[in-house]
């Protein structure tokens, strides 16, 4: 589509930051009644559904399966690299594992994102998982491996990304994440600036932004952590 | 990145879709997986304009969200010859993936979705008199002339069932004109129309006719 070329990603990085915190301020004044689930909560979905979209038409519409991300290193932060420029800290010895055992917590389809990269087999679970075709309905097994982001809900396919875009389909699927990661501690480590994720003690770069949905939702996870917001 | 053209994409999208209709799997038409395919493209182009207005704050980056823009680029009355008016009076549900609201305004939108929703300020969503929703058989796509912005806040909120106020079907259209993913074509001698604007709804329009060949339709 012929989209206006004036906006670069760090442009679009600040608009939808700054729409992001007006809108915090917005239902602040309002005061929503208590159980009402945080407007910013539906700017997070709204972003993910971009972000799960994105890849999953790149997928529909490559022909060769090259160049497909595969993880969050692939579209945000690189896992493997130092997040301190003083000693050896990576994003996962900033998480906290967040123990759900006595109440699993839903995984919201809009933030779900498998990334499937190969078409056979996504072809495959489209025609045959469902309500009526040969596999049935979609139902949640071993093979699905699903990492939860708190507090952002944001919820990343280790293994399963073919089956689960039927999830996404299914109104009424339950998905239960495998681990659910508190990423709060990273976010001393790690400020994205719209154009790079920078180290937070010496502003030096960890890498250059490659997906503006990505870097919204990494930044928007900082508010929630700010205005003690989660899913 | 763009390895591929937009052709190629189209091409690619529409091999993928042929082959979703070759396993005789599904018990009945409701349940065919081309209806899944058709909810994925459209997620894809919904994904694009939903959020449009947050990334630009002043104005909206992407072409009008009607066919005449985003398809041959035709003239509204052209493309009305080219539809049929179905006239019946039963209530026909938007399928919620395929409702193509276009928000322009980011204050309007901002409030919508501060104080839509349960136990919110204006509290749930609920379809009036702004709500203005064409839908096209059989392709099921849901063209909003007004309400985009409360729409939006519909199409996140699970109990929010959006209804159409007109119906049209897309036969003539269909019979009228094709898509080989550079340019929108006419059957009778080949000759463009304009060129492809919008990979998604070249996808579409395709698709739509692969659903009627196949007798598949949202209901």
């Amino acid at each position: 589509m012929r989209v206006d070329p004036s906006y670069s990603i760090r442009k679009e990085f600040e608009n939808a930051m700054s729409f992001a915190r007006k809108l915090l301020e917005l239902s602040r004044k309002t005061k929503p009644v208590a159980g009402s689930e945080h407007p910013l909560l539906d700017f997070v979905r709204l972003m993910g559904r971009g972000l799960q979209s994105k890849y999953l038409l790149r997928t529909l519409c490559t022909s060769d399966e090259i160049e497909l991300p595969l993880d969050f290193s692939e579209l945000g932060i690189d896992m493997s690299v130092s997040l301190s420029p003083y000693r050896e800290v990576t994003f996962y010895d900033l998480v906290e594992i967040v123990d759900v055992a006595e109440q699993p917590l839903p995984v919201c389809r809009d933030l779900l994102i498998p990334l499937p990269w190969d078409r056979q087999k996504l072809l495959k679970s489209l025609a045959y998982i469902g309500d009526g075709r040969k596999w049935g309905a979609w139902r949640q097994d071993d093979n699905h491996d699903i990492e939860l982001w708190l507090p952002l809900g944001l919820a990343w396919a280790r293994s399963g990304d073919h089956s689960l875009v039927s999830s996404l389909l299914n109104e009424g699927a339950e998905i239960t994440p495998t681990d659910v990661l508190d990423i709060s501690g990273v976010y001393d480590y790690v400020f994205c600036d719209g154009r790079y994720y920078r180290r937070v003690e010496d502003e030096s770069i960890i890498t250059p932004v490659k997906c503006a949905e990505t870097a919204i939702l990494f930044e928007v996870g900082r508010l929630m952590v700010e205005n003690a917001i989660s899913f | 990145m763009e390895y591929y053209n937009t052709q190629r994409k189209f091409q690619n999208a529409l091999h993928f879709a042929k082959a979703l209709l070759r396993p005789p799997s599904a018990r009945s038409q409701q349940d065919h997986p081309l209806l899944d395919f058709v909810r994925l493209i459209g997620k894809g182009l919904q994904a694009q304009y939903l959020p449009n207005i947050i990334y630009t704050a002043d104005r909206p980056s992407l072409p009008e969200a009607n066919f005449a823009t985003l398809g041959c680029g035709m003239s509204i009355g052209d493309l009305y010859d080219c539809l049929v008016r179905v006239d019946d009076t039963r209530p026909r549900r938007v399928c919620k993936d395929l409702l193509l609201p276009f928000p322009w305004d980011g204050q309007k939108l901002m409030c919508d979705m501060a104080h839509i929703g349960p136990g919110k300020k204006w509290g749930d969503w609920q379809k009036n008199v702004n709500h203005h929703i064409e839908l096209w058989l059989p392709l099921g796509l849901g063209w909003v002339h007004s309400g985009d912005h409360s729409l939006v806040v519909a199409i996140m909120q699970e109990s929010a069932q959006v209804m159409a106020d007109e119906v049209f079907h897309m036969g003539p259209l269909l019979e009228t004109y094709y898509c080989d993913g550079e340019f929108y074509r006419r059957q009778e001698d080949d000759s463009i129309v304009g060129p492809v604007q919008c990979l998604e709804i070249a996808v579409l329009f395709e698709l739509g006719r692969l659903m009627q060949e196949n007798d598949l339709s949202f209901e």
